[in-house]
């Protein structure tokens, strides 16, 4: 077969016209004085089949031959086993529709179990050290930045304490050794677990619980954080997923910094969503094989939920599941025997 | 009499639908060798672009190797790696780090627009970028230090020479915020741009211009003077809505919130948020997109290749923000899907804004040298999201 094609000198914008001639057993003859023997097909270099592009191949002296793609040259390549298999998957319109949907399929594997079981691995594969310094930096931040020392009596705090430890003492170990934190916040009623095992609470909450066993049940939630050790698998998966978003759509610029990082936003938001259902299960069933005063618990939970609802964001947008749903289900779960 | 020179418009041969599949194929076989591929598919990718973009009948040329990336990609990811962690656990090193980095900094800008110089090629010859680490230090380090040493020193004298007096020290912060900052940004761009642009060359060839300080505290004074009309635009808009918020709604969302129905009312303070996050980040678009168009048409007609071959950049800020917003809205609502079709409306719209004017067909040239080095510094940029370059 006969084609015309455009040959560079090596290392030179200098150019002209060829003819070539496509033989038998890979043999391609150049017509050219410069060329008066065929050339192997082994001995080239071929560019990669792009879309429509010319295909460039790579002479042994460096010359560069330009020629257009066409059917011809195409099966003449493919019979002499050059051709370039990934372009034919490029083309394929069945591999295409393949492909989006492994895509898919992949994504929604990744998100629900492939990327939060990764993340627990490596979470629970740190060494405690890391969990400990996490939470004194954020500990100590707080204290420089939100709470002051509690105003709670002497005495209070002491029951707070005996009381945790008491509480503890009822429950399997937990991955690290959980300590109560007393704080004072102006209007904020608030209690949270750290990565290192501590629980903080806020003199207003221990006001709004009224009782020590009324707060038992907000208590058993945030040991539930802690038992399954969620502080550290946040931080793991949110990294994981930064990561590896960067990775499939490293080579893009501009505003998509603001997709990716609205993305992880979302997909955190869901997942820790998840997380404080697995924190309300715990504190239920730990309440109830505690014998705990339901009732009292039951309204104190009732009430810290319904405490930010005037600035409520709808259910997506937010980290704990709609306030309404989180409380029936809690109920159910302290109905049941 | 003398002919007018010919001029060569830049061209964007590829479709969106063609590089779908070649986009969808490199994404799932990055997917099933867990990431390692991707260093292949940045590779083609690239040639994908480079070779469709056209000049003078000519296409461009990617020569890197996937071997390449990958190094440059594992290295990248174990220092990122670290560097999060750093941030987590340690403040302290992570400062040692940052710091480390801003040292070493120009060293990984020259590296990196030598790698991506290197193995560009058009007409079978190479472009390459020929600056040097000492001068690289000079503009991208010491310069930026001396304006930094500059405004802290008109801080510190005012503050000293007006004996804490809250007159002097106001004088002084104006003096370095209004007149030191954006003089010596604008002299630092000029620098940056200079040292840039007068290395790159094509084979024996060398790319030359030169830009004027002043022509960037104009667009700097352009923006700022834009982002104050702007924030008295959303004023005005906030403003109006409150007002009618208090004057029809309000009394009766009051009630609901009184009755304990609070979810109408949240809405219309979420709504409210969601509003003023749009026209901030509609400002922030605006802001970027013009500096953006701004700064490459001038960088563009500043410069010439080979003494007199000029180049051109013809981008409007309308078209920049119609096509980056469109393609953010098509790439969003498209779950990603639509990432190729974004990419190569991009590529169009940079290629038809972009031409030469000149004898580039008599132009010949040849490689000086053929090395291309490592693509460490490439990737490093790439995955720490430096911006280099100048267009």
């Amino acid at each position: 077969m006969q084609l015309t094609g455009r040959l560079y000198s090596p290392n030179s914008s200098q150019n002209r016209e060829v003819h070539l001639q496509l033989g038998a057993e890979g043999r391609l003859h150049i017509i050219d004085a410069a060329y008066p023997e065929p050339l192997q097909l082994s001995q080239l270099t071929l560019s990669p089949q792009l879309g429509k592009q010319p295909l460039r191949i790579t002479l042994p002296d460096q010359a560069q031959l330009l020629l257009e793609q066409s059917d011809g040259l195409l099966a003449w390549l493919r019979s002499n086993k050059q051709g370039d298999r990934i372009a034919g998957w490029e083309r394929s319109l069945k591999l295409i529709a393949l492909g989006v949907m492994l895509c898919i399929v992949t994504a929604l594997l990744a998100y629900r179990y492939v990327l939060p079981a990764t993340a627990g691995w490596i979470a629970d594969q740190l060494p405690p050290v890391v969990a400990s310094t996490l939470g004194e930096q954020t500990r100590n931040n707080m204290e420089k930045w939100m709470f002051d020392e509690s105003q709670l009596s002497d005495e209070q705090q002491q029951a707070m304490q005996l009381q945790f430890q008491q509480l503890l003492s009822k429950l399997p170990e937990l991955p690290h050794s959980p300590r109560l934190y007393l704080y004072s916040a102006d209007e904020m009623a608030n209690a949270f677990a750290l990565a290192d095992g501590s629980v903080v609470v806020t003199d207003q909450l221990f006001a709004m619980a009224g009782s020590a066993d009324a707060l038992q049940g907000v208590l058993l939630h945030e040991l539930g954080h802690l038992a399954h050790n969620d502080v550290m698998h946040t931080l793991v998966r949110s990294t994981l997923f930064t990561l590896l978003l960067n990775v499939i759509f490293g080579d893009v610029t501009g505003s998509m910094d603001l997709l990716v990082n609205t993305a992880s936003f979302g997909v955190e938001m869901s997942y820790s969503r998840g997380a404080e259902q697995a924190a309300d299960d715990f504190a239920c069933h730990w309440l109830k094989a505690t014998g705990a005063d339901l009732d009292a618990n039951y309204q104190m939970m009732e009430s810290v939920l319904n405490m930010g609802h005037g600035h409520e964001a709808p259910e997506w947008f937010s980290t704990h599941p709609d306030t309404d749903k989180r409380l029936a289900r809690f109920k159910d779960c302290l109905r049941q025997p | 009499m003398e002919q007018p020179s010919p001029q060569h418009r830049m061209r964007f041969h590829g479709s969106g639908g063609e590089y779908f599949g070649i986009w969808i194929v490199n994404l799932v076989l990055s997917i099933i060798t867990l990431g390692i591929y991707s260093a292949w598919a940045k590779v083609r990718n690239k040639q994908y672009f480079y070779g469709n973009t056209e000049l003078a009948g000519e296409r461009f040329e990617y020569l890197a190797t996937p071997k390449q990336i990958l190094i440059g990609r594992i290295i990248t990811f174990i220092a990122f790696g670290i560097w999060l962690w750093s941030q987590a656990f340690s403040p302290e090193f992570s400062l040692v780090l940052m710091l480390a980095f801003f040292i070493i900094l120009p060293v990984i800008v020259v590296r990196n627009l030598r790698f991506n110089a290197r193995v560009s090629r058009y007409r079978n010859v190479r472009f390459d970028f020929t600056g040097r680490y000492r001068a690289a230090y000079l503009n991208l380090f010491a310069k930026p230090l001396a304006v930094f040493l500059a405004i802290v020193a008109t801080m510190g004298i005012s503050m000293i020479a007006g004996e804490g007096s809250a007159l002097a020290e106001g004088i002084g912060s104006l003096l370095a915020f209004l007149v030191i900052a954006p003089l010596g940004y604008a002299w630092l761009f000029k620098n940056a741009a200079e040292f840039i642009i007068n290395h790159y060359r094509w084979g024996e060839h060398s790319f030359a211009a030169s830009v004027n300080t002043r022509y960037y505290v104009k667009v700097m004074a352009m923006a700022a003077l834009f982002f104050v009309l702007a924030i008295v635009v959303i004023g005005i808009i906030i403003a109006v809505l409150a007002g009618v918020i208090a004057s029809s709604d309000f009394a009766y969302r009051f009630d609901e919130l009184m009755e304990g129905d609070v979810i109408g009312a949240g809405i219309g303070i979420f709504g409210f948020i969601i509003l003023f996050y749009l026209g901030l980040f509609a400002m922030g678009m605006i802001f970027q997109a013009f500096i953006r168009v701004k700064l490459r048409n001038y960088h563009f007609n500043q410069t010439t290749l080979a003494g007199n071959i000029q180049l051109k950049s013809e981008l409007t800020v309308l078209t920049y923000i119609g096509v980056t917003l469109t393609n953010l809205l098509m790439v969003v609502c498209t779950f990603g899907f639509a990432m190729p079709w974004a990419k190569v409306r991009m590529s169009k719209m940079l290629a038809d804004a972009t031409s030469l004017q000149g004898e580039l067909d008599t132009l010949h040239s040849q490689n000086l040298q053929s090395q291309q080095g490592s693509a460490i510094a490439d990737e490093l940029a790439d995955g720490f999201d430096i911006e280099i370059g100048v267009i």
